[in-house]
């Protein structure tokens, strides 16, 4: 029976291969992807802003004044989507081999 | 990717601003370009293909503004009348009539979904994407921060065989987490009813 069975375990082959997102999905391209290492994370990021007086002066042995540039921050967290697929014993003996 | 989608489609076009009306649409979609004008990118339409649809009908039933519109879809003359009005050449009018850049027609399902995105559209900055840190240094409107821990491989998929019931199981997993950064880059319009 378990001739039946396909691989087990990680399926690394499967997953490197490139998905087409479905013609009418527009969402990536509203909202780009940015690829993270961690699930969670505090991304910065620039907002519209006022521009900012440039400084003139400064007193002697200080630096000039920084402003963040990446000036708001949010804590993001990445949620699971998940989707099990199945193929029967009965169809892997028909799929050769 | 369904569920990222509409976790996308629901953040873009969650609140509204302005209830859609066919005879002052074009004033309003001013009023929205004027809105997100400090940011950066590409101005785009963006609502699903049967709202519009209905945005082009609304338009059409208008008295006034059905005059500017169909001249804009039936260019000068009756032959080019008849062969324009294929959904694309919709959207080349509405590009031409709200004064955007791009149209960017969604799933039905999902960018109409009842009690999020139904009766929506919206006019946005969005930036090109090929920067994948454009969100440091420019203000865009968001980004899908996906969790890619094997060069940029969005899926974890594994194989478990079911013993108990005999079948070969395929199990893929996603994860991803849209994010508005700035929420005024899109202006959205909702009452399109049918």
């Amino acid at each position: 029976m378990s001739d039946y069975y396909t691989i087990e375990g990680e399926r690394p082959e499967l997953a490197e291969i490139e998905v087409n997102a479905p013609e009418s999905y527009i969402g990536r391209k509203i909202l780009p992807t940015v690829t993270l290492v961690d699930k969670t994370a505090i991304v910065y990021y620039a907002d519209a802003t006022a521009d900012v007086a440039a400084q003139t002066n400064r007193s002697d042995g200080s630096g000039p004044s920084a402003t963040a540039i990446s000036g708001t921050s949010a804590t993001m967290t990445c949620t699971e989507a998940c989707k099990r697929g199945t193929i029967t014993p009965e169809e892997a003996r028909t799929m050769g081999g | 990717m369904k569920a990222q989608e509409q976790a996308i489609a629901d953040l873009v076009l969650g609140t509204a601003d302005k209830t859609f009306d066919p005879a002052k649409l074009m004033a309003d979609a001013q009023t929205a370009l004027d809105t997100v004008r400090p940011y950066e990118g590409r101005t785009a339409l963006i609502g699903a293909t049967i709202t519009l649809k209905r945005v082009v009908m609304g338009l059409l039933n208008d008295s006034n503004a059905s005059k500017v519109f169909s001249r804009l879809i039936a260019g000068a003359s009756p032959s080019v009348a008849a062969t324009g009005m294929n959904f694309s050449a919709w959207m080349s009018a509405l590009a031409m009539y709200l004064g955007v850049d791009d149209v960017l027609a969604g799933d039905s399902v999902i960018w109409n979904a009842a009690g999020t995105t139904a009766e929506k559209f919206g006019i946005a900055v969005i930036d090109a994407g090929d920067d994948e840190l454009s969100h440091k240094w420019q203000p865009v409107l968001g980004k899908t921060f996906q969790f890619m821990p094997d060069n940029g491989i969005p899926w974890q998929i594994t194989t478990v065989p079911d013993r108990v019931n005999h079948n070969n199981l395929y199990d893929a997993y996603l994860w991803y987490y849209p994010k508005l950064m700035n929420e005024a880059a899109v202006y959205v319009f909702d009452g399109v009813g049918a």
